[in-house]
């Protein structure tokens, strides 16, 4: 570990950057079990930069966090979490144990620590939503998981998936880059209140709040053989209503362009994720209407991360008025099909 | 579970950054005869990550290209092409001397040195697609821009915008990446011979053969309020066949959200433009003429582009999901329109 090329500190400061895939094989993918050859290169880059390498027998995605986007204990809590998860049989992509016995590392970046996991492959192929038995299975899995949470002992620190964070943030946020639009704030915030107060009676107790995927979206879980299902991702994950996880998935669904213009198509998938669901836990009636609120509450929550994101990407995507008008269009879509 | 930390003191190698806004703002100031307050906020990022610089009444536009995209030459070449356009009365946003009369900052980011240019702030909004005098405006600055560059005597070193650039490297770019079905990659080979063959028979010399943008599209130009147009973003210049600098544009325009959303005829648009263009600097009908074909090239070139970038955005976008498949539609569905006949 001596051995490493000094960097030199003459180098200008930078806000964020972007990992040497090459030294990340070389100083942290070496440093596990993997059978040689290996290769690694950047797979995407969002809330995370993941990078897939590849080895003589199957691939692995290496997570790198951004800088001040997770703590070192906001890794270990998602890292128990997942082994909590597999021991009761939930299948999830499990983080790799390193050589030295360790699930993850801390990285000195130039602008600061960044944690880097190393995850197991989930086997197959992305839900086919098409396919009934496939959105049955995904939704028996996500209520046996939210089971599962419910017997977990641990009380972790994870920022909740409170109203504050999922709506009150994102729309100061949005505000910020609307100040000109003062009808679409308006309309925003009268939003916002109506769903708060249909919120109100969703109790914070289990199991209808407790520890929630954070992001279960249809992209996050994998099917191999079409039956075989692994879930990924919990970078999001933290305590909230179950209904949430629920109205994140709904909300991809209706995100899917192509199903954008088929509603019918959308909502049979929906149903049959439900009754695999309620095969695990039966949702209540007000669970059951909040979850439509929740999909509104995940576009919003989403838009507000894009404009967290400016910092990364430049400002001229939020000073382009054809960017705000279409996320308006949506908002505005979605609460008149749920309101 | 402790933390631990592998690489000591030293900064963990990377391959990209984003150099900080106000660790900018401080070397502006010291660099640059610029007085305070000034502000930088980090404007977009793409090939070049670009900040926006306020600094008293004025804006200014900082450039730093993504490190080993452009070579210090490179950005040499293009100072000295816009003082030069700008010299002869072409409305382009200028490079700004820092104190020492230099244009070129070298920026030790962490990944290597990346070269910095401050521009003047090109007033004012993109063009109006649907602004018929301002697309006549946009095509008479270009017919200038190409006929002042001609009269530059002078030779530039970077790499010419020919067959090599825009269809030899950007095939085997996704052919590196990519393990197309046979299908896809005997079209590939079919369609870029055919367009090699075509291009091969067009005259290389001045006017039809030079300095070009290289990039034009309808927000690389700004109107101000009394319709004065500034051409900016240079960064993709270099020679080629001016067929190519305009088929580029309608590249542009047939896939732009804009036209399609106002319902415009893009081949309309497209004829104000010449109407522009003509009143500069006429096209021979072979030209004319080849502007669909070079607006397939640039189809490719745009394409491969975006595995140029993969340090940067990684692979997930260009290798899994349609992204090349409906590149590739829209390729075929194109080439259906061009008549490959000289005249």
């Amino acid at each position: 570990m001596n051995e490493m090329n000094q960097h030199t500190h003459h180098s200008f400061p930078v806000q964020s950057t972007i990992l040497s895939s090459a030294a990340l094989l070389e100083k942290i993918v070496s440093r596990y079990p993997l059978e040689a050859p290996l290769e690694c290169f950047l797979y995407s880059e969002h809330l995370n930069h993941v990078y897939r390498v590849k080895s003589n027998s199957s691939p692995y995605y290496l997570r790198v966090s951004r800088f001040e986007w997770r703590t070192p204990r906001d890794i270990e809590e998602e890292i128990d979490l997942l082994l909590f998860l597999h021991s009761h049989n939930v299948p999830v992509a499990l983080p790799l144990k390193s050589k030295d016995d360790r699930y993850y590392y801390v990285i000195n970046a130039p602008e600061g620590e960044r944690c880097a996991v190393l995850f197991h492959n989930a086997e197959g192929r992305l839900l086919n939503y098409s396919d009934k038995k496939q959105d049955y299975i995904f939704g028996k899995l996500s209520g046996k998981m939210h089971n599962v949470m419910d017997i977990s002992e641990k009380k972790y620190h994870r920022e909740h998936l409170g109203l504050d964070y999922l709506l009150d943030e994102p729309l100061s946020r949005i505000a910020q880059v609307m100040k000109h639009r003062p009808d679409d704030i308006r309309f925003l915030s009268e939003i916002s209140r109506e769903v708060k107060r249909r919120l109100e009676y969703l109790p914070k107790t289990k199991p209808i709040f407790g520890i929630c995927h954070g992001d279960l979206n249809l992209k996050n879980v994998y099917f191999k053989d079409s039956v075989k299902p692994t879930l990924f991702d919990f970078d999001c994950f933290g305590c909230g209503w179950r209904a949430f996880d629920i109205g994140v998935f709904l909300y991809s669904l209706v995100q899917t362009h192509e199903l954008s213009s088929n509603r019918v198509k959308w909502m049979e998938a929906f149903n049959e994720f439900l009754a695999g669901y309620n095969e695990e836990r039966i949702l209540n009636n007000d669970e059951y209407k909040a979850i439509k609120l929740f999909g509104l509450i995940r576009y919003i929550w989403g838009y507000g991360i894009s404009i967290l994101f400016v910092k990364h990407r430049g400002v001229r995507l939020v000073q382009d008025e054809a960017y705000l008008d279409e996320n308006m269009r949506i908002i505005k879509d979605f609460a008149r099909v749920i309101l | 579970m402790n933390s631990f930390n592998p690489v000591n003191d030293s900064y963990f190698p990377v391959q990209a950054s984003v150099l900080s806004p106000s660790a900018l703002e401080d070397y502006l100031l010291l660099k640059y005869p610029l007085k305070p307050p000034l502000t930088c906020h980090l404007f977009n990022t793409h090939l070049n990550h670009v900040y926006r610089i306020e600094a008293g009444d004025s804006i200014f536009f900082l450039r730093i290209p993504l490190f080993n995209w452009r070579s210090l030459l490179d950005v040499e070449e293009e100072v000295d092409l816009l003082n030069y356009l700008h010299e002869n009365g072409v409305s382009v946003a200028r490079p700004i001397k820092d104190n020492d009369g230099q244009f070129i900052q070298t920026i030790d980011a962490p990944e290597g040195h990346r070269y910095a240019v401050l521009f003047s702030n090109a007033a004012g909004n993109p063009c109006n697609i649907s602004d018929s005098k301002q697309v006549y405006l946009f095509g008479q600055l270009v017919g200038k821009m190409h006929r002042c560059s001609d009269r530059f005597q002078r030779s530039f070193k970077k790499f010419p915008l020919d067959l090599d650039e825009l269809l030899e490297r950007p095939i085997n770019r996704m052919n590196s990446f990519l393990s197309f079905n046979k299908m896809t990659a005997d079209y590939l080979l079919a369609v870029k011979e055919q367009l090699m063959g075509y291009v091969w028979r067009l005259p290389r010399d001045i006017p039809h053969y030079g300095i070009c943008h290289g990039d034009l599209h309808f927000r690389n130009i700004h109107f101000d309020s009394n319709d004065q147009p500034t051409l900016f973003d240079f960064d993709c210049f270099g020679y080629s066949w001016r067929g190519y600098e305009l088929g580029s544009l309608v590249y542009n325009l047939i896939h732009s959200p804009q036209v399609a959303a106002n319902r415009l005829d893009w081949q309309k648009v497209f004829g104000e433009f010449l109407s522009g263009y003509d009143s500069e600097k006429v096209l021979t009908p072979g030209e004319f003429n080849s502007i669909k074909v070079f607006g397939v090239i640039r189809h490719i070139w745009a394409i491969g582009l975006n595995f140029v970038l993969y340090q940067t955005n990684g692979v997930k976008a260009i290798m899994e999901g349609p992204f090349i498949n409906d590149n590739i539609a829209k390729i075929k569905t194109f080439m259906g329109q061009v008549d490959f006949s000289l005249y």
